[in-house]
């Protein structure tokens, strides 16, 4: 089943040259990613489902790895650190993604 | 006011998180508040740290009002431990600042730099912060200010350094501000960073408006610009000095099994005793590489 999430209160992050740090006011404590893909997923959060994230990801690039299964398991990841946290499911998921263009030179 | 206006400006166009402000005694400033005024507006979250000897009613209520965090400087759990660090009395103007601040809600950690002597105390120091509803932060020692001439007398041996990294992995609940990230070469990673972010992820900016790689390494060699002349923005992806922290690693770390863990250790504390950032950590807990290195 797909899903949607948000960053959890307090949370501000920024993307960094060699990936993103996450700072988690709650306890001041500091969160360093070698991807910029993080940074990525916590723009994108509630714009969309995890699985139209992804496949907007990968129009972008993830060189062929499986986009839903990397995002997941960040997500994840981001989920165990309470930086982020499932949404329950709304009536707003029938209004469909609203997902910016990803063309950028992120890396991912 | 200006310079310091534009200097918050320029941070929130960086997206800097927080500032710590720390001294000297941040409440002497005479604009303190109305400093917080505008960071608050620049959505730049604050904390400083204070002795507390300032602090009253007046003084809670206003950071109350301002959704200050503050760090107040204690060193052990009962006087005969802290005041002999910090000065006869302190223990109890601390205090009293703790119970002020904790009836206004303010959010207060205690901020205690770990000895050979507190150690021992870690327990006590939790017990004490958690009877105030206040948090416990732990800092590291280096050998910089009132500490430089003692350090030897006061720095954990290894085997508390080890007793120390099991009771960090037992309470994750204690912040240490990254202190001990060094620690965690001795098994499984300490919660927060596990790198030094000086010159990477963070900077000091001296009252006169110098910027440095961090706290410990405010010498002027060791300055990469003036933030009165130059944005920090500027300076920030400008700076050699900074450029050179961001990529190299200390050779004599080359071949440590540990060295993803620690990538070095802290670089203000090789610079305090080594006169040189790029040298391992001093008191790398490993003692692999300070086998190597003849001091």
């Amino acid at each position: 089943m797909d899903s949607r999430y948000t960053v959890q209160p307090g949370i501000k992050y920024r993307y960094e040259q060699s990936g993103g740090v996450i700072y988690r006011r709650v306890d001041d404590s500091l969160h360093f990613f070698n991807s910029q893909l993080v940074i990525n997923l916590l723009e994108l959060a509630e714009r969309g489902t995890v699985r139209e994230i992804a496949a907007k990801i990968s129009q972008a690039s993830l060189r062929g790895r499986d986009a839903e299964e990397f995002v997941l398991k960040i997500l994840y990841l981001l989920e165990e650190l309470n930086l982020v946290h499932e949404l329950e499911p709304s009536n707003n998921q029938a209004a469909g993604p609203d997902l910016p263009d990803l063309a950028d030179n992120r890396q991912m | 006011m200006s310079q310091i206006r534009n200097f918050l400006d320029d941070l929130a166009k960086m997206k800097v998180f927080y500032i710590n402000i720390g001294g000297g005694e941040p409440l002497l400033h005479q604009n303190f508040f109305e400093i917080m005024d505008y960071a608050v507006h620049k959505d730049v979250y604050v904390q400083f740290s204070t002795n507390g000897t300032l602090i009253n009613s007046t003084v809670a209520a206003e950071i109350t009002k301002r959704g200050l965090r503050v760090q107040v400087s204690l060193d052990g759990w009962q006087p005969s431990v802290n005041n002999p660090i910090r000065g006869v009395g302190t223990f109890q103007k601390a205090v009293a600042a703790i119970r002020l601040l904790r009836e206004k809600n303010v959010t207060v950690a205690i901020n205690c730099v770990v000895t050979g002597a507190s150690i021992a105390g870690l327990d006590a120091m939790l017990q004490l912060a958690v009877s105030y509803g206040a948090k416990l932060r732990l800092s590291r020692l280096r050998p910089a200010g009132r500490a430089l001439n003692q350090w030897w007398e006061l720095v954990p041996s290894r085997e508390q350094y080890v007793r120390l990294y099991q009771w960090l992995m037992r309470h994750p609940e204690v912040n240490t501000g990254d202190s001990f990230f060094f620690l965690s070469s001795l098994g499984e990673l300490l919660p927060g960073l596990s790198f030094c972010g000086a010159g990477k992820l963070t900077c000091s900016v001296d009252p006169q408006g110098f910027v440095y790689p961090c706290p410990f390494m405010m010498d002027p060699a060791t300055v990469i610009g003036n933030v009165k002349t130059k944005p920090l923005s500027e300076l920030w992806v400008e700076a050699e000095l900074f450029s050179r922290m961001r990529t190299e690693e200390p050779r004599a770390c080359v071949g440590c099994h540990s060295y993803s863990k620690c990538r070095g250790g802290c670089r203000g504390a090789s610079y305090l005793v080594y006169g040189n950032w790029n040298m391992p950590d001093p008191e790398c807990v490993r003692g692999e590489v300070n086998d190597k290195i003849s001091i």
